[in-house]
């Protein structure tokens, strides 16, 4: 395996299970403490956490590279954070057992056949070429000409002369910025990336956490978890609704940020809103969380800013219903604060745009 | 309504994942009893999506009005909606219920069936294709990219044949794979503009492409580096000929260096008209040159005439690139083999005047010609205005060199006759008279060549621009500068007539491009001069009948 591909192990793999890690500190709970939700909270951290680099970056007029050296450094300070903390809770014998207890293989068959299908997924992933129209392929030429020009984006996606001014999709969100700086840090071709090493990985994030949906749903029982992952495999694979079919996106449309948010990150919302947040008493972890997994769905699209406070409050208005008391409706729209806050700034980008 | 019928139409389209989608809804609510909390809670939030989002009239209405100006966006709603985990934990929860191992197996490979079946996404063979490269690009696309990034240094420009599918905003909703297939891989590689090769090849011709190319480079935008083609052997060939570099090729298309070897834009300007002719089998062209005025300067003038000739030069001879015609008929006659005619006619005025080095000069540019040429002479043809040696006798010998000069030419061209009358600036002699009596007997459509235009029979405006252009009325009519004798009035009342066999006339000599309406049915065309760079095309065409 070729040192660029290490890398992106290291972007997809270390980096996020150890980002993880420091989040989940602050969580007072070991039940969410295991490595699946280590390793999904890592992984929204760090586009959380480019996203708020790449804002500064645009602002500043630095280079694509200027931001992955910043976003490199910033991982790297991170890490060594996580890695004293790690040792400290080694050390106080405190630590939480990375191995998720609760995997019960009690359907081998029904494994199988749910291993046959996701590796079915990923094989065409790899092996088959997205049949892209639209508007999707234009940002595929987003993220090649920001990775090959070293600038925030600034060009006519029709011939590629430059325009003088940066599309408002690519100022708000930073997504595409994302795909460049792993393509350029990698020297990975963004073709290659987008439409081959992306879809892989998002994959195997997708079946993660439709996984931890699945252990938190039928809790201790492995069959009924075998059974559900096994038919969502077969759905996720076979289920075509529209053009707008999570499915379809996931497996190919992996530049394209809609696909990201929709696909992976809102359904860690509902995860967290299902498990981790109480909209009873919100405490320091969950406006943590909640501040993370703004950021890293406004990294990805602008929409996320509308369908990420109906998630958060529908969530609230349920507990409001389950305990009657009026102040997790409070709550949810304090959990929505780092929404309404980005999408002031939205606002008063656009005012001053135009 | 609207909006929610049309995001129905969007998400669901065809499928009947919606019947197993809302049989999963009931379901979830019949096991309500037996569900925990935190089952509860997603059963709850996914009929709140539903009803109170998805299926809510005022949302709708509200993000129909002041969110989403696209109805179709809204079909984004749904994917907020667990559809996929309310189905799978629907399926999930009927197979666990049943108490016998075979059972279960039977009714989840129920379930997996209906679930393949009802989908779609890879039984639709055409959604995907297998890739042939690591960058899940079409291979020539990708051929081609890298054939021009190995030959060049940095950014390029390149012009395209797209077959008419225009280079813009919305171009990735056009599905043009080639221009796409090199904007995704790389960026060095900016695309100038786009053709349509089926026009340019078929219709107009290679010349039209020729033009194009030029103008592009006439004008303030960045010139291009690359053409990329459609491969035409006869195409490339002309225009390697140019200077253009042969860079490699595709199974479909030619990749060609930008041409630094053109000198000039000594054709700058061609005025396109079409005849139509009954029954014709295919589309001719003629290309019509008049007015060269080829001076080479003082050769065979006499000292006193110097002044005047100099004045001449500066007025008849400097062409659109500042050069003289002398010094740009080769390159001249080189490019008029570009519009690929089937015929050139040279209406008059070749060369200024009669002198050996003027007819050197203009014989060496017609060797160039590639096509036959009908050449009627003018009063400058035959001119010995400023010599003191030529007579008017050495000038029609020296003329007769070039071709057999006869009074009348004649070309046939199939289903029509291409006729021209030499010496027009003259009255018409008796043998030219009924030469042309002869031709206009054998009905057959006919375009005539003359030089000097003729006056129409219906309209004055003609002789009105030409006193307005020239000063002097320099058109054949009763009250013109030319007052046509006994034979001319003749030619005239044939070519007036509702049954003439003439199609069009086609004349020169005004230093000015006008058509006019010669009588009801003929039209005539007065080109522009071609030292100042214009050429005459007539598309001869079939009738569509």
């Amino acid at each position: 395996m070729s040192f660029r591909y290490l890398l992106i192990l290291v972007y997809f793999g270390i980096i996020p299970l150890l980002l993880g890690n420091l989040i989940v500190a602050f969580n007072k709970k070991e039940k969410w403490k295991s490595i699946g939700w280590q390793y999904i909270i890592g992984w929204v951290s760090e586009l959380a956490i480019f996203h708020i680099l790449c804002m500064v970056a645009y602002r500043a007029g630095a280079s694509i590279a200027t931001l992955g050296i910043c976003f490199n450094v910033t991982m790297v300070g991170l890490l060594v954070a996580d890695i004293i903390i790690f040792l400290k809770q080694y050390h106080n014998k405190n630590r939480n057992n990375f191995i998720d207890k609760k995997i019960n293989i009690q359907q081998p068959l029904v494994l199988f056949v749910t291993l046959l299908f996701i590796g079915a997924q990923l094989y065409l992933a790899m092996e088959y070429m997205p049949a892209v129209y639209s508007d999707d392929i234009t940002y595929i030429t987003i993220v090649n000409d920001m990775a090959e020009k070293n600038v925030f984006y600034g060009f006519r996606l029709w011939d590629g002369y430059e325009t003088g001014s940066i599309n408002i999709k690519q100022v708000l969100t930073s997504y595409y910025a994302y795909c460049a700086v792993l393509a350029q840090n990698s020297s990975i071709h963004p073709l290659v990336l987008c439409k081959t090493i992306l879809p892989v990985i998002y994959i195997l994030i997708y079946y993660l956490i439709w996984n931890l949906f699945a252990t938190i749903i039928f809790e201790s029982n492995g069959e009924k978890r075998s059974y559900f992952m096994m038919f969502m495999s077969a759905i996720t694979m076979f289920a075509e609704f529209s053009q707008y079919t999570l499915s379809k996106r996931i497996m190919l449309y992996s530049w394209n940020g809609k696909t990201v948010l929709f696909a992976l990150i809102l359904p860690v919302v509902v995860l967290c809103c299902l498990t981790m947040f109480e909209f009873d008493r919100v405490n320091r972890f969950q406006l943590i969380l909640i501040t993370v997994l703004s950021f890293s769905g406004i990294a990805t699209s602008l929409s996320s800013l509308f369908f990420m406070p109906i998630i958060i409050c529908i969530f609230s208005f349920i507990t409001l219903i389950k305990t009657k008391k009026i102040r997790c409706l409070f709550n949810g729209i304090v959990l929505c604060i780092p929404n309404i806050i980005y999408a002031g700034y939205v606002l008063i980008y656009i005012k001053g745009a135009f | 309504m609207s909006a929610l019928k049309v995001i129905h139409q969007m998400f669901w389209g065809n499928s009947l994942y919606i019947f197993i989608y809302m049989a999963s809804c009931i379901y979830t609510l019949y096991i309500w009893k037996k569900s925990s909390i935190v089952q509860r809670k997603l059963i709850v939030y996914n009929f709140l999506i539903l009803f109170g989002v998805v299926y809510n009239p005022v949302i709708l209405w509200l993000a129909h009005r002041y969110i989403v100006a696209d109805v179709g966006a809204l079909v984004r709603v749904y994917l907020i909606l667990p559809i996929y985990a309310i189905m799978a934990w629907s399926m999930c929860e009927i197979v666990v219920g049943l108490k016998k191992v075979y059972k279960k197996y039977l009714v989840a490979i129920a379930f997996l069936i209906i679930i393949v079946f009802v989908g779609t996404s890879y039984i639709d063979v055409g959604m995907q294709i297998r890739a042939d490269n690591i960058y899940k690009l079409e291979q020539e696309s990708l051929d081609i990219a890298n054939m021009i990034l190995d030959n060049s240094n940095g950014e390029v420009n390149i012009l395209i044949d797209t077959d008419g599918v225009e280079i813009q905003e919305e171009w990735a909703k056009r599905n043009n794979n080639l221009v796409e297939g090199i904007r995704q891989y790389t960026s060095e590689i900016k695309i100038l503009d786009s053709f349509d090769g089926n026009i340019i090849y078929n219709e107009s011709g290679i010349g039209a492409l020729y033009e194009y190319i030029k103008q592009l480079k006439k004008s303030d935008s960045p010139f291009f580096d690359y053409i990329i083609m459609k491969n035409n052997d006869k195409v490339k060939k002309i225009l390697t000929s140019y200077g253009f570099q042969d860079i490699g090729s595709t199974s479909n298309y030619t990749i060609l260096k930008n041409f630094d070897n053109l000198q000039s834009d000594v054709i700058s300007n061609v005025a396109t008209k079409t005849v139509v002719i009954d029954g014709l089998k295919e589309t001719q062209k003629i290309v019509v040159v008049n007015d060269m005025h080829i001076i080479c300067p003082y050769d065979g003038i006499s000292d006193k005439n110097i002044d005047m000739l100099t004045e001449r030069y500066n007025t008849f001879s400097i062409g659109p690139n500042g050069m003289p015609s002398s010094t740009n008929w080769n390159q001249f006659a080189e490019e008029i083999n570009v519009y690929e005619p089937d015929l050139v006619v040279f209406a008059g005025d070749m060369i200024d005047y009669m002198s050996e080095a003027n007819m050197e000069c203009l014989e060496a540019g017609m060797q160039k010609i590639d096509a036959p040429i009908l050449y009627i002479r003018a009063d400058h043809d035959y001119g010995v205005f400023w010599s003191d040696t030529l007579t008017s006798e050495d000038a029609k010998t020296m003329q007769g060199h070039v071709d057999d000069n006869p009074e009348v030419w004649n070309v046939d061209m199939g289903e029509y006759l291409v006729v021209g009358i030499d010496g027009s600036t003259w009255e018409l002699t008796d043998s030219a008279l009924n030469s042309l009596k002869k031709i206009f007997s054998l009905d057959k459509p006919i375009i005539l060549v003359t030089h000097v235009p003729i006056d129409s029979s219906i309209k004055s405006e003609l002789r009105e621009i030409s006193i307005e252009m020239r000063e002097r009325p320099l058109v054949w009519g009763e009250n013109d500068y030319y007052v046509p004798g006994e034979n001319m009035s003749e030619l005239l009342q044939m070519l007036y007539k509702d049954d003439s066999p003439v199609k069009a006339v086609i004349a020169a000599h005004l230093h000015l491009a006008y058509d006019v309406q010669l009588s009801e049915t003929v039209e005539e065309y007065v080109f522009g001069p071609s030292f100042a760079g214009n050429i005459g095309i007539i598309n001869v065409v079939a009738s569509e009948e």
